[in-house]
């Protein structure tokens, strides 16, 4: 109940002015003020969403299936990466200027490249969604490594801790936080990834079903792909939000623990 | 001696230019006692404890810890900072130098005694912000006793606490350390603490000379400034001023 609470508290305003601009929506377009092609009504995108569920939960399920697997893929690249170049700074010196030269390079330019060697398959979807994924990952870990606390760092030498434990007790958890900023955008990227893929040339998927649907100027049908794309994107961001939580959780502040912090050791 | 720094010198490279921060500094500490170290800041004082537990390689010198060079993992290290791990409960933290080791299981009844004897027991699960600052340091301190070190060097470990937590603190430690003959070498520019609590304090010139003052008081020490206290940190604290008064001219 208590949770509930503080979300209203959190998003009462946002959820008040979402209502509102739907509501001007709504009347704008049933008082014919705007004619429905152009901006098709709240209403109508919902019913759509409603009429073609079984056709767009397949889409979805496609484009799902592109993201996870890019997100996956970058993930796991990106982290491999990040933590390589951070023990070896050659390597560092070699390749970083490269993923940062990569970014200038516009991804829809490149994806006619990955349907020529991937074609019509789920890679070459996969393959825009890795590319779109993998930067901030990267970026994110490495700076994340990079900004760890020197004083720990001399704390476990003088244990005698080895640079692998070393990097396992403090400068890993101490890049946790940066970790997951990327790793929250990268999870929004994924999908911005898949639809872009899907736009090139897809046989399925919600953005292939958008941009059908706009070749036929079915404006309801691409506003219900679109709003579950920003779903999807949305979920995305909230798993790797809640992921984030339970690794914080020590940060939570313990009731019952506070009331003795009162020091009784004298 | 348990540990000992031979005519250590030390550079530091800044800006291009190596600034000496240590001249030909002798120092040895005997099996149990309790030496401090004071100085005004910037005369090297922390420098010499990274030099003495083998974080830094001196440019000149030798350093031993029970007749053996110093290398990183041969004596305990406790830092300005708790530098507590926060994501580690209190007894992750106390493991901290175990796990290292490869001891973890065999450290942690160690590490329940100890914790049992400071009357901290309560808070084995409890992670550091959870705890106030003279807590925070009391673990601390126990994290470093729990490397199992016969030499432990504490750097101002009590210079962000505030003056009432600070004088339970001395009480604690002075306690804690007639109990386990261990031999601590303190760093610290509070005189009053390093009166309480050595058996021999070293002053630590800008020169890099140092000269060394014996307490001779009974133990244990009174807390509050008794005459003899009193005018030790006086003799204290004109051959600091008045060194530093030279060095101008």
């Amino acid at each position: 109940m208590n949770r509930i609470k503080a979300f209203f508290k959190d998003y009462y305003l946002f959820l008040m002015a979402a209502i509102l601009l739907l509501g001007a929506w709504e009347w704008l377009v049933d008082t014919g003020r705007l004619p429905s092609f152009i901006l098709p009504a709240p209403s109508g995108i919902l019913l759509s969403l409603f009429e073609n569920k079984d056709i767009l939960l397949f889409h979805a399920w496609a484009t799902f299936k592109e993201t996870i697997l890019g997100f996956v893929i970058a993930a796991v690249a990106g982290v491999s990466l990040a933590v390589a170049m951070f023990f070896f700074k050659s390597l560092q010196r070699t390749i970083y200027p490269g993923v940062l030269i990569s970014q200038t390079i516009p991804i829809i330019a490149l994806s006619p490249i990955f349907v020529l060697w991937f074609g019509y398959s789920i890679w070459s979807k996969v393959a825009v969604t890795v590319l779109i994924a993998f930067f901030p990952i990267v970026v994110s870990t490495y700076d994340g490594l990079n900004h760890h606390d020197r004083d720990y760092v001399d704390l476990l030498r003088s244990m005698g801790a080895r640079r692998w434990q070393i990097f396992k007790k403090v400068q890993m958890p101490m890049a946790l936080p940066s970790f997951f900023s990327g790793i929250k955008l990268a999870a929004v990227f994924s999908v911005v990834g898949a639809t872009i893929g899907e736009w090139l040339g897809a046989s399925e998927g919600l953005g292939y079903y958008s941009r059908r649907m706009s070749g036929s100027l079915n404006a309801e049908g691409v506003f219900s792909a679109i709003f579950l794309l920003s779903l999807l994107g949305m979920c995305f961001f909230g798993a790797a939000a809640l992921a984030e939580k339970r690794m914080f959780r020590w940060k939570e502040i313990r009731k019952d623990v506070q009331h003795e912090k009162v020091d009784k050791t004298q | 001696m348990t540990f000992m720094m031979k005519n250590v010198s030390y550079s530091m490279k800044q800006g291009g230019q190596y600034r000496p921060i240590l001249k030909n500094i002798n120092l040895s500490a005997a099996a149990g006692e309790f030496v401090s170290i004071i100085g005004k800041s910037g005369t090297g004082k922390s420098t010499m404890l990274k030099l003495a537990c083998g974080l830094e390689k001196p440019d000149e010198g030798e350093i031993l810890i029970q007749n053996e060079p110093s290398v990183p993992g041969a004596a305990g290290y406790m830092p300005q900072k708790d530098l507590l791990l926060p994501w580690r409960t209190v007894m992750d933290n106390l493991l901290l130098s175990p796990e290292v080791q490869m001891q973890k299981k065999e450290k942690r009844k160690e590490a329940e005694a100890l914790l049992e004897r400071v009357g901290l027991s309560a808070f084995e699960k409890a992670y550091p912000h959870e705890l106030s600052g003279g807590m925070r340091q009391r673990i601390a301190f126990l994290r470093t006793l729990l490397t199992g070190k016969e030499v432990l060097f504490l750097d101002e470990p009590f210079g962000a606490l505030d003056a009432m937590t600070k004088k339970d603190m001395h009480q604690w430690m002075a306690a804690l350390w007639r109990e386990l003959n261990k031999t601590i070498v303190l760093v610290t520019h509070d005189l009053h603490e390093s009166v309480f609590l050595s058996d021999r304090i070293i002053v630590l010139h800008p020169s890099g000379e140092t000269e060394e003052i014996m307490v001779q008081l009974q133990r244990p020490r009174e807390t509050y400034l008794s005459p003899e206290i009193t005018e030790l940190i006086n003799t204290l604290e004109s051959r600091i001023t008045h060194e530093s008064y030279q060095s101008i001219f």
